[in-house]
């Protein structure tokens, strides 16, 4: 039987890489990708369904046109750029104007956590507009399974939801 | 007679030609050395307004020497009665202030053509400089010149002018790693896009394309992870997009898949941070996994670039890179159940030197080879024995020794 495909869509996160990632290929119970910018994350969504995705706030745009066109015009800036929220209201189809492509339709909501140095206070209102429930927030401190811990829960909500 | 300005004209004269050649000096080696495959756009751009100012010249020249031929004599004096004394003298001082005015006018003239050539030459001067400088004085436009005639040909028929791309991918390679190296490689990623977008595009035209960007990494170690990221970026982009027509070739697909995993072994060896190599082979291991989703005639080509690349991970001690590649290996198992042939050999391959290395190693490989025995079409043992021959025939012979190993380790269990 397939192993449920996860996805972290991430690309700061290198020197805890090995702590993090390590225990979820160790469990050896997820399919795990890893995309380190929006085109890639697109790219990869596309091609096939995760039963997780875990979205950083603060990411690259990769090369796509498009959105590099989103990230230049806030000041070629992952901070102010935002494109993890922007990805995010495209794949939810909140605002399809984000990019000429059509969102998977697979994707939902209770597929999807937030992993991200923002405090859940900063970006409450784009989950409550998302129906996004899982967060986050990167600080010290985290245990080594937390990417794990949090790919659990979300797997959980989503079969309690479904 | 002419009342040439020759040290003015000549100061424009060396400055024409003196800009282009201090503006070649000052270029790093490589960029000279790429511009110079094309000498005679250099010459051109270079030569042209030297012999436009000759032109300007001359045509002052000519405008003087016209008008002095063109000037009428004092008209002679009709024959007529003697004139007296103070008659001649009357006529002689007015000859005299007759020539007078005349030569002066004929300087005026001249002045005036020569102010004006001065300024068009100034003008010229100006003009030349400034575009001899924008087009080679910085990289980035030296490179977006070489990429014109690419992109022209690409336009046409939205096939890749190999001649010039070599230009552009010598240059890539003999740039400093780091942001020289990076602007090449933007470069290509634009062309890329260009060519799948592209009408014309039947999947097999960025064979070079594909080849050159790994040269361009692969070629001078230290290697710097931005460039390699854009690179896997690159690549990611023509192994994950659906062919656009069932007729599509795949042949830029086996060819990204062979760079990929040569990219991700080239990381590990050039790249000197452990952390940005774990997150490139990671992203490098996914992307490959991802395009069988729409390649899955490629399980051969993927698995065995999986193997690559674990064994290179294993080699250079990174346990990360090593389990994500063997994960994926085993991900891939489990997809083609019953499993056979040469994506159980790698992954057994693989598996059987996590197996040699050490007691906590075995054990992790134990597990997964154990949950993965269903997924096998022949029994373990005859798959061991399968991917133990396949690895001899094909000169693997350490992995082969180990998958021996293996197999005396699994029957005592």
């Amino acid at each position: 039987m397939n192993k449920p495909s996860v996805l972290w869509i991430e690309d700061s996160a290198r020197f805890e890489l090995r702590s993090l990632v390590g225990p979820l290929l160790f469990s050896g119970r997820y399919d795990f990708n890893l995309a380190e910018d929006v085109t890639s994350a697109m790219h990869l969504l596309r091609a096939k369904e995760y039963v997780g995705v875990i979205v950083d706030i603060r990411l690259p745009p990769g090369i796509d046109p498009e959105w590099r066109k989103h990230y230049r015009e806030s000041g070629a800036n992952k901070v102010h750029s935002q494109l993890g929220l922007k990805l995010l209201y495209w794949l939810l189809g909140k605002n399809p104007s984000i990019h000429s492509e059509t969102p998977p339709a697979w994707i939902k909501p209770q597929n999807i956590g937030v992993f991200t140095v923002e405090s859940q206070n900063e970006i409450q209102s784009d989950l409550d507009a998302l129906g996004i429930e899982i967060f986050k927030q990167k600080s010290a401190g985290l245990p080594d399974t937390v990417l794990l811990d949090l790919i659990n829960e979300l797997l959980a909500k989503s079969k309690l939801q479904a | 007679m002419l009342g040439m300005p020759y040290d003015a004209i000549a100061t424009f004269l060396v400055f024409i030609i003196g800009v282009p050649a201090l503006v070649i000096q000052s270029m790093d080696e490589e960029v000279r050395r790429a511009v110079m495959k094309h000498p005679w756009a250099l010459v051109i751009r270079a030569g042209s307004p030297f012999i436009i100012a000759l032109l300007i010249v001359f045509a002052a020249s000519a405008i003087i020497l016209l008008s002095a031929s063109g000037e009428t004599p004092a008209a002679p004096t009709p024959a007529a009665a003697a004139p007296s004394a103070a008659e001649q003298i009357l006529t002689a001082v007015e000859k005299q202030m007759a020539l007078a005015q005349d030569d002066q006018n004929s300087q005026n003239k001249r002045e005036q053509v020569w102010s004006i050539t001065i300024i068009l030459l100034a003008l010229l001067t100006t003009g030349a400089s400034g575009l001899v400088l924008y087009e080679y004085g910085m990289r980035d436009r030296v490179i977006a010149g070489l990429m014109k005639p690419v992109l022209k040909h690409v336009q046409k028929d939205g096939q890749l002018d190999e001649q010039a791309l070599t230009v552009l991918v010598e240059l890539g390679e003999q740039s400093q790693p780091g942001e020289d190296r990076q602007m090449i490689l933007n470069t290509l990623g634009e062309l890329t896009q260009q060519i799948r977008g592209n009408r014309f595009y039947r999947g097999d035209s960025l064979e070079p394309l594909i080849d050159g960007l790994k040269n361009i990494l692969v070629s001078v170690p230290p290697g710097d992870p931005k460039n390699f990221r854009t690179a896997v970026g690159i690549l990611q982009e023509i192994l994950m997009t659906p062919p656009a027509s069932p007729e599509q070739r795949s042949s830029d697909l086996f060819y990204a898949i062979r760079a990929l995993s040569e990219l991700s072994r080239a990381a590990l060896t050039h790249i000197e941070q452990a952390s940005e190599i774990e997150h490139l082979v990671l992203v490098c291991t996914g992307s490959l996994q991802t395009a069988l989703v729409f390649y899955p005639a490629a399980t051969t080509e993927v698995s065995q670039a999986l193997f690559e690349i674990g064994i290179a991970a294993m080699g250079k001690k990174q346990p990360l890179a090593a389990i994500a590649a063997l994960d994926k290996l085993f991900s891939l198992v489990e997809e083609n159940e019953p499993a056979s042939g040469e994506l159980v050999a790698d992954m057994l391959g693989l598996a059987s030197h996590f197996w040699a290395g050490g007691e906590t190693a075995r054990q992790y490989v134990e597990a997964r080879l154990t949950s993965t025995k269903g997924d096998l079409e022949q029994t373990r043992r005859k798959a061991l024995q399968a991917a133990r021959d396949h690895c001899a025939q094909t000169m693997q012979f350490e992995t082969a020794d180990n998958l021996d190993k293996m197999m005396a380790g699994l029957r005592k269990i």
